[in-house]
């Protein structure tokens, strides 16, 4: 099972370039989408569920354009939208059997995965109730049930976790974790801990343009010697944010440790080199504020790898 | 005035919104335009003009002695151009005799070597007709007046109006004592046509009525669909202040567009036809001879929009309290529909000297009609006290402003629903402070009462949802649940269900005057196809008719025997007279109907005689029939624009659409409740009207041809009276499914179903509106669609045509619309 994206370039009518020339290879496992408000990850997911027909470039199924054979593909296709709203005079059953009759499940199949998916998601018992009465977790988990209900081989997760407390995230996220054997399930978020540990590749996506697809083991390891700790007074802060990529900051008994990125000759200070985590990957990326180009980053951590 | 700025802001940059504002604009000056143009099209305004500055250089009677004479010498050419020369022996010589001081010899000369174009002719003669008219109704508007103090004397003669404290004699002094002031203004005829232009306003009422509702949904409603609320209401100015400064941004926003929609009206007119005096008195327009004020044209203007800007701010505050008010956008359409409507036919149907007269005169139309604030003088009977009704009005509008606007601010500032924790804690709170209260107390448990009354609905839900519609998985079901549960149009089917039993009222028996009654009779026996056999019937009744009265002659015995008395006689014969005159007209109709049927045999063979009074409560109740297409429009139009507009409100379209039943079956589906629902609607308020109707006809042989019934004679097509009635039938319900089809394709252009709401009343409620009003849109709007009937009696079967093709098209686009988007 392969979904292949070649050479995707989305222009809006505005002329704005959503997404530019964005090659992508995707096999079964969670991939995690990060980048960015603004970056291009709903216009890229819009093409993925077939919302929106690509400037140029094709969206490839098993060899075959999504396009081309549309209702085939949404047959194997689950989506979590964004929440922004929903049909909140429905109940959560009746919003499920609805979904079952817009993705075709037969009668008794959708009885039964209806059945399960509101056990799974801990919705059994309010699932007679209307969703305007669910609060804004049972309402994602909800999403991710429809999205699950015709056992799909394309998962598109469009911030599954966003405006969730910690037990929800967690919850969803292993939930994510369990159903994401022998499918594509891609994942868009900008909270990087929600795919840190389950994400076989992670897809950084800035300004259109892909610029790391790896696994986020490969971009730990690429950031050895870029993360640094160091401690400042309470004073220095202000100062010490303004000049460095700061991704962490926690009370020590000198003052406050600074975790920062950056190559061990920007940072000027008595330091030591720590483990890098994806939050430093992101940071690193996606951090425009000091005038350091994408090119020279790159560049940066192939010196490092040096 | 910052807030007051960002809501103007935020209206001009809604694309929708102002489109929808000019575009009313300009629909209303086209039709100004086109009705002036259809009316005046004699009007040359410089050559008018040119008679007015010669008339006003003349003396009163010099000028009316001249247009007596201007009017026979175009009267005569007219002869002259109809009849050829036979006019100059008769007409020539006596306008010679009339007028001997003009040599018309010479001038008929001069004519015919200028050229004798008949129409040309015409043309300047309407001018000349007009201001004759003119001239005529300025000199007896001066009698007019001393005829009202005449009458106010007269009738208080009578015992009837004496009694001094009662309202009658108060009303008839204080009516003697308002025109007695209008005394000495000298009527003009030199004012513009334009008076007339901007004062016919039916088309800009009916818009603005529009408008109100869109700068309503614009400032008030958009925020709150989008769940903006919450978070403006929590700021700190998020309360009174905005709700202040949103109402002032809605007045502004109202008051110019009025000035914009009637005062381009006012610009088209002048522009058409010039400003004229304006300095002349409003009574020197014989429309407005009744007017009770003395103020002059250019003053009228200026009340005028005035009186505009002023009706329009009342329904805007109610519009304002119905968006702040109300949960759901069909309620605030259903609620403002329905208080236009009632208040209409109360406007319309109340008679002006009912006991009731007080809901025609203090009535939302009343106040928005300005022009009616200066036809008429009327007076309303409160407690025994005459009360003028333009003050009344005033006070009215005035009252129903503050009253709306207060609420509307209250409605806006308290928030939606209280909490339960909370109001547990208030009650509790102030019982510890001032002792328990033991009403708020009650008021808490009944609040108690309602939550458990609701919980237990929810849990009715447990069975609710185990019905094969809500918990299956075709599609069809679904969108039928959407429709009639979610949407709710369940209840508005049992609303129109009840409305329509009311409504079907059958043909009213009527046996009429004296010449119905004959009619009556005489079709009754001749019904049918006509034959030999029926000629020789009618010859026969026309020698009958012919013969003296054997009942008069044996009077005119008795009188010669003196066995009645000369008076008893001439009364007797005097109702005879009458009786036999209405006789003689109703068996007229049946002769001139004969003529009709005579004429209609060429088409076919199946004329015959038909009751026509009967058939034209089939084809020529147009009121009634639209009153119904009005119900139709008003109930089908929230549940389409809800149907096909509830996932753009949900922010669910993505997700639907990726699904793989999400794009054309669901939308094919949807157009099938669609098309089901307005089936439905349509059977449940014509059947039965159409029902009773056929029920009630007594001499209608439904299988006569229709071209054979008085009133259809121009109608050039060979069927009969029952097939009319099918195609009627059928032409009609094919409308309303494609007036359904196209309010869901227009839907899935705008967007949610408040906006499709609103461009879908614009479209088709207006015109059917329109035409209820007595402004006939037929050839532009849906309704000839709705009202097939017209071409029966206009006979313009090949404009019909064109004019369903059209249809056809915008069909196919609808289609096209709804179930191409998006793929």
């Amino acid at each position: 099972m392969e979904l292949e994206l070649e050479h995707i370039t989305h222009i809006y009518k505005k002329g704005k370039k959503a997404l530019d020339d964005v090659s992508l290879r995707l096999t079964p496992g969670v991939y995690g989408l990060l980048g960015p408000n603004g970056a291009g990850k709903s216009t890229l997911m819009n093409i993925i569920t077939t919302n929106l027909i690509p400037t140029s470039g094709e969206a490839l199924f098993q060899g075959r354009s999504i396009l081309a054979d549309n209702r085939a593909y949404r047959s194997r296709l689950g989506y979590m939208p964004q929440q922004q709203g929903m049909y909140n005079q429905m109940t959560g059953r009746h919003f499920l059997w609805y979904m079952a009759a817009l993705k075709k499940i037969p009668r008794q199949e959708a009885k039964k995965r209806i059945e399960y998916m509101l056990e799974l998601v801990s919705l059994k018992e309010t699932a007679n109730q209307r969703i305007g009465s669910y609060s804004g977790g049972m309402k994602q988990r909800l999403l991710i049930a429809q999205a699950v209900l015709n056992d799909p081989e394309i998962l598109i997760l469009d911030e599954p976790t966003a405006g969730l407390d910690p037990k929800e995230r967690i919850r969803i996220r292993n939930f994510v974790s369990e159903i994401s054997q022998n499918r594509i399930v891609l994942l868009a978020t900008h909270v990087v801990s929600d795919v840190e540990c389950i994400a076989k590749e992670i897809i950084l996506l800035k300004q259109g343009t892909v610029i790391r697809q790896k696994t986020p083991a490969e971009l730990i390891c690429e950031m050895d010697g870029l993360v640094w700790e160091f401690c400042v007074s309470a004073e220095e802060l202000a100062d010490v944010q303004k000049q460095y990529r700061v991704s962490n900051l926690s009370i020590c008994p000198e003052g406050i440790l600074v975790r920062a990125v950056g190559k061990r000759e920007e940072i000027r200070r008595r330091k030591r080199p720590v483990r890098a985590g994806l939050e430093d990957v992101y940071l690193y990326y996606m951090e425009a504020d000091l005038g350091d180009s994408l090119e020279n980053r790159i560049q940066s951590i192939s010196d490092a790898e040096v | 005035m910052k807030h007051v700025y960002y809501e103007w802001m935020k209206f001009i940059h809604n694309r929708l919104a102002v489109a929808l504002v000019l575009g009313c604009i300009c629909v209303n000056l086209f039709y100004q335009w086109n009705a002036a143009q259809k009316s005046n099209a004699w009007l040359d305004q410089a050559f008018f003009d040119a008679q007015v500055d010669q008339i006003l250089e003349m003396s009163q009677e010099d000028a009316g002695i001249w247009l007596d004479r201007e009017c026979a010498w175009y009267r005569f050419l007219s002869q002259l151009g109809t009849f050829g020369e036979a006019a100059l022996e008769g007409s020539f010589m006596q306008l010679k005799m009339e007028y001997p001081e003009v040599d018309w010899n010479l001038r008929l000369q001069e004519r015919m070597e200028d050229g004798f174009d008949f129409s040309v002719l015409m043309r300047e003669a309407s001018h000349f007709y007009e201001l004759q008219k003119r001239q005529a109704y300025a000199l007896s508007y001066p009698v007019f007046l001393q005829t009202i103090q005449k009458q106010a004397d007269s009738m208080l003669g009578i015992s009837l109006f004496s009694d001094n404290e009662g309202f009658s004699q108060k009303n008839i002094l204080r009516t003697a004592a308002v025109y007695e002031t209008l005394e000495g203004q000298e009527c003009r005829i030199d004012y513009s046509m334009a008076v007339s232009v901007w004062s016919d306003s039916q088309l800009a009422d009916g818009l603005v009525l529009i408008l109100i509702l869109i700068i309503g949904w614009q400032i008030f409603w958009q925020e709150k669909e989008n769940g903006l609320y919450p978070l403006l209401r929590c700021t700190e100015n998020g309360k009174l202040p905005l709700a202040v400064s949103k109402v002032i941004a809605a007045m502004i926003l109202l008051t110019v567009t009025t000035l914009l929609l009637y005062g381009s009206q006012i610009l088209l007119g002048i522009g058409m036809y010039g400003t004229g005096n304006l300095e002349a008195p409003l009574v020197s327009v014989s429309e407005f001879r009744n007017c009770p004020y003395r103020i002059c044209i250019g003053t009228y203007l200026l009340l005028f929009l005035l009186v505009k800007v002023t009706g329009v701010f009342v329904f805007g505050s109610l519009v304002m309290l119905l968006y702040t008010g109300c949960r759901r956008f069909g309620t605030v359409i259903a609620v403002y529909f329905v208080m236009i409507g009632l208040e209409f036919m109360a406007y319309r149907q109340i008679d002006s000297l009912s006991s009731i007269n007080g809901l025609k005169f203090i009535n939302l139309i009343a106040v928005l009609d300005a022009k009616s604030w200066f036809t008429a003088y009327r007076n309303i009977n409160i407690f025994s006290e005459p009360l003028t009704v333009v003050p009344a009005k005033l006070v009215f509008s005035v009252c129903v402003w503050i009253v709306c606007t207060g609420l509307t601010l209250w409605c806006f500032c308290v928030p939606e629903r209280k909490q339960e924790k909370l109001r547990l804690f208030k009650t509790l709170s102030s019982s510890v402070e001032s002792g328990i209260d033991e009403a708020e107390i009650h008021s808490w448990n009944s609040h108690r009462k309602s939550e458990w009354i609701r919980r237990r609905w929810n849990n009715f839900g447990e069975i609710r949802y185990k019905l094969p519609w809500a918990n299956g998985t075709s599609l069809i079901c679904h969108e039928g649940y959407n429709l009639y549960r979610l949407g709710g149009m369940w209840l508005m089917l049992l609303l129109v269900l009840g409305v329509s039993m009311t409504m079907a009222e059958g043909i009213p028996d009527y046996s009429g005057s004296r010449d119905v009654q004959v009619y009556q009779k005489y079709i009754l026996q001749i019904q049918g196809i006509y034959t030999e056999e029926t000629e020789q019937f009618l010859r026969s009744e026309e020698l009958v008719m012919r013969l003296e009265d054997p009942e008069a002659v044996q009077m005119k015995q008795e009188l010669a025997a003196g066995s009645v008395t000369q008076d008893d006689y001439d009364q007797w014969m005097e109702k005879r007279e009458v009786q036999i005159r209405l006789r003689e007209v109703g068996f007229q109709r049946v002769l001139e109907q004969e003529r009709l049927v005579q004429a209609a045999r060429l088409l076919g063979s199946d004329a015959g005689f038909a009751d026509a009074d009967q058939v034209s409560c089939l084809f020529q109740n147009d009121n009634e029939q639209i009153q119904h297409v009005l119900l139709f429009l008003i109930a089908v139009i929230p549940g389409i624009t809800w149907l096909f507009g509830m996932e753009q409100t949900c922010g669910m379209k993505p997700l639907i659409v990726s699904t793989v039943s999400g794009r054309i079956p669901l939308r094919l589906r949807k157009l099938i409740q669609v098309i089901g629902y307005a089936t439905l609607l349509y059977l449940i308020l014509f059947v039965p009207y159409y029902w009773e109707i056929w029920n009630d006809l007594e001499r209608v042989p439904a299988d006569l041809l229709l071209a054979g019934v008085k009133g259809y004679e121009n109608f050039p097509l060979p069927i009969s009276i029952c097939q009319a009635f099918w195609i009627m039938a059928a032409i009609q319900y094919l409308t309303g499914v494609s007036c359904s089809l196209y309010i869901a394709a227009v839907t899935g252009k705008v967007g949610t179903p408040a906006q499709g709401c609103l461009v879908n009343f614009l479209l088709l409620v207006v015109p059917c509106f329109l035409f209820w009003t007595g402004l006939n849109l037929s050839e532009w709007t849906c309704v000839g669609g709705f009202l097939p009937s017209l071409v029966y009696r206009s006979g313009e079967v090949l404009y019909y045509w064109k004019y369903l093709c059209i249809g056809i098209l915008l069909d196919a686009w609808a289609v096209y619309r709804i179930l191409g988007q998006d793929d």
